[in-house]
């Protein structure tokens, strides 16, 4: 008897020190890894830039959320797992992965960069039961059919343009005429599509027409050659060019618009462009005084115990990954927040369950180094502000709104 | 009216400049039968080049021309004479396949050494352009629109009137009985895919200059250019690349602004369409390329 207890009470053991060495190096009060899944481009046309910084985010939230402990739930602290893949900037490629993911049981995901993507993923998001947060999608349109599993931290589409209209209006002097050079994307679209009612709203008229920007001035997604919409203003020089598209068509159509005599009469602003390290790296001293709008500046006021301060997160994901503090990629603030989002969530759900994550997120108040993120019913940050800013001297300058602003804008900007 | 001289200004200047991106690509393509997939990777190599120079040296992009070129001369001769010819009597899908790896282990490599930010070389008048009644041309492009010119026009009279031009025809029609008359073959594919290959990286140098470039984009679209405006153009006489550049610039340039800048692709496709309709062998392509000897 003493020896059949003895050999049980040895299979016992060894039963637990195998369990112990396969836990994944589990220790005392710590519990198993969850894994935060995500598609993100790292080739193709946002592998350069965008894809990259979104990329940067999610990783300096997943390495933050480690080095505090983790997500701590069930009485234990969880360490967040990143797994990535390439979606080559391809949306289709984006929602095979996710698909992908949901076979090896991956179901908290965050989304990949840009609006395409995200309305790729967000359907099979649902279909698999899995859960989303879309950090770097601001397509308004994602969020009209009715996704129940698919939440957003930054502001929508429909904000970028008319954030800068608003900008733009507050200056003197204050333009009367714009053009809005349009990407065919849905993004890029409805941007410009809200921001001709901004203007129409700030008496600016829009040139060559209020709907130039879905024919004339509308330009292939990507594109490295915008001549047509610029000749198609010739003629009829604006007082703003406003660039409703993504860093190739930004790019080229200020290099464009000097080579064309199409300089407007008091400067550019894009939309997702300028705020982007690779804009100035391609423009050079082309890109001073050009006006950009951004989902986050170092300059509000906000914090969170994982970051810190909004200050705090920019000085410190800066170091990290060798960013200038003068211009740094919004896009990872997006990413990060939309990765705390994410991990807020499920320690305030007490386990990793996909439905009641989701159930958490869709009531989530929560106050973030981002800003406060809440979602509507259909899964939108609808109250958070965009900001502006202007390149001035290589920097962002946050110029709007005014009480977060640095410095006087520059204006008139023509380069 | 002054927005459709504007596009037709603008279309033969760009259309200058796309000819230059494909001289070196038709050559190579005419007089070796290899369609060179790694075209718009030398071409971004000489960007680089060029780029070095303009911030470690303050030099000029049009001065740097020289080097870029003797620097992708000597590139594209040690690659034909030590890889390419390795496969020259190979089936063409197989020069395809090296060239294509060849492409990517460049591209990787100038990834690794400059990062994939997008590089321009800033000048003070590229961007710059000047005024014709209500039609702007821009000076870069018209730079780049002249040296495609004189490109082609010299490589025209180096092909017809010199011993080296002769050989590399003679190569290009039957190897066989350019070995039987004492040319060396290796050394001339090696010569040619040399030229080629610094015709590339002097399109590369005018690209930066009056755009921007980077090694994941650009290489593919300049490659994919090439490849069409070589087809349109038509093999085997020296003009089809400056021919081919200036129809597809003028085309696009004018379809965009008469319909809408996003079918300028599809307007490229439907010239390229209908001209291989009317005339197989392009605008002004010989076909007695197509009956080369290869031996």
């Amino acid at each position: 008897m003493r020896q059949r207890v003895s050999a049980s009470g040895t299979v016992a053991m060894f039963v637990v020190l195998v369990a112990a060495a396969c836990g994944g190096g589990a220790t005392s009060g710590s519990g198993s890894t969850v894994t935060f899944a995500a598609p993100v481009s790292q080739t193709g046309a946002f592998g350069q830039a965008e894809g990259l910084y979104t990329l940067q985010g999610y990783k300096f939230c997943a390495q933050t959320l480690n080095s505090k402990g983790g997500i701590n739930f069930g009485g234990q602290s969880h360490r967040v797992n990143l797994v990535t893949q390439d979606d080559q900037s391809v949306a289709a490629t984006s929602a095979q992965i996710v698909d992908t993911f949901n076979d090896q049981g991956d179901k908290l995901i965050l989304s990949p960069y840009g609006s395409a993507g995200t309305t790729a993923v967000a359907p099979v998001v649902e279909r698999n039961g899995q859960v989303m947060v879309d950090s770097n999608g601001a397509d308004t349109a994602i969020f009209t059919h009715g996704y129940k599993n698919t939440f957003a931290v930054l502001s929508p589409s429909s904000s970028y343009v008319t954030a800068i209209i608003d900008a733009l209006s507050a200056l003197t002097p204050a333009p009367k005429t714009v053009a809005i050079i349009a990407a065919s994307d849905g993004f890029s679209q409805h941007a410009a599509e809200q921001g001709v009612a901004e203007a129409k709203a700030k008496g600016i008229t829009v040139l060559p027409s209020a709907t130039a920007y879905t024919s004339s001035t509308k330009v292939t997604a990507n594109a490295t050659d915008v001549s047509s919409a610029l000749i198609a203003i010739k003629g009829n020089v604006p007082d703003v060019i406003i660039i409703s598209a993504h860093l190739n068509e930004a790019v080229a159509a200020v290099k464009q618009s000097s080579e064309l005599g199409v300089k407007p009469k008091l400067g550019y602003a894009a939309t997702v462009a300028p705020p982007t390290p690779a804009f100035i790296s391609a423009l050079g001293k082309s890109s001073e005084g050009i006006f950009g709008s951004t989902q986050w500046v170092p300059e509000i006021s906000a914090s969170d115990s994982v970051f810190g301060t909004a200050h705090d997160f920019l000085t410190n994901f800066t170091n990290t990954y060798g960013w200038s503090t003068l211009q740094y990629p919004y896009q990872a603030a997006d990413a990060a927040a939309a990765c705390e989002a994410l991990a807020i969530a499920i320690e305030k759900t007490g386990s990793t369950d996909p439905a009641a994550v989701r159930a958490t997120l869709a009531g989530l108040k929560a106050d973030t180094f981002y800003g406060h993120i809440e979602f509507d019913s259909t899964g939108m940050n609808t109250n958070k502000p965009m900001y502006v800013i202007q390149i001035q001297k290589a920097a962002f300058v946050t110029v709007y709104p005014s009480n977060l602003a640095t410095k006087q804008a520059i204006w008139p900007a023509v380069p | 009216m002054a927005q459709f001289l504007q596009a037709a200004a603008y279309g033969v200047v760009q259309g200058g400049l796309l000819g230059l991106v494909a001289v070196g690509f038709s050559l190579v393509w005419g007089i070796m039968n290899v369609v060179n997939f790694s075209h718009g990777a030398l071409a971004v190599m000489g960007a680089y080049i060029a780029w070095l120079l303009n911030i470690r040296f303050g030099l000029d992009p049009f001065l740097a021309i020289p080097i870029v070129a003797a620097a992708l001369f000597a590139f594209g001769y040690v690659v034909q004479r030590s890889l390419i010819n390795l496969v020259i009597n190979a089936p063409i899908f197989l020069t395809l396949l090296l060239t294509f790896g060849l492409s990517l282990v460049i591209l990787n490599g100038l990834q690794l050494l400059f990062t994939a930010d997008d590089r321009t070389i800033d000048t003070s008048y590229a961007s710059q352009s000047f005024a014709v009644g209500a039609v702007n041309v821009p000076y870069g492009r018209l730079a780049a629109c002249f040296l495609a010119v004189a490109i082609t026009v010299a490589l025209a009279l180096m092909m017809g009137r010199t011993r080296l031009g002769h050989a590399i025809g003679a190569t290009g029609m039957d190897r066989g009985a350019a070995r039987l008359m004492g040319i060396r073959a290796r050394h001339i594919y090696a010569v040619t895919f040399g030229i080629a290959a610094a015709l590339s990286g002097v399109a590369g140098t005018m690209i930066a200059t009056v755009g921007s470039f980077n090694p994941t984009t650009t290489p593919g679209q300049l490659t994919l250019d090439a490849f069409v405006i070589s087809v349109l153009g038509g093999l085997g006489n020296m003009y089809g690349a400056l021919v081919g550049g200036l129809v597809l610039g003028i085309a696009e340039s004018i379809g965009g602004l008469l319909l809408t800048g996003t079918w300028v692709n599809a307007i490229a496709m439907a010239v390229l369409i209908v001209t291989l309709i009317i005339r197989p062998s392009g605008l002004i392509g010989k076909a007695l390329y197509s009956g080369r000897v290869e031996v």
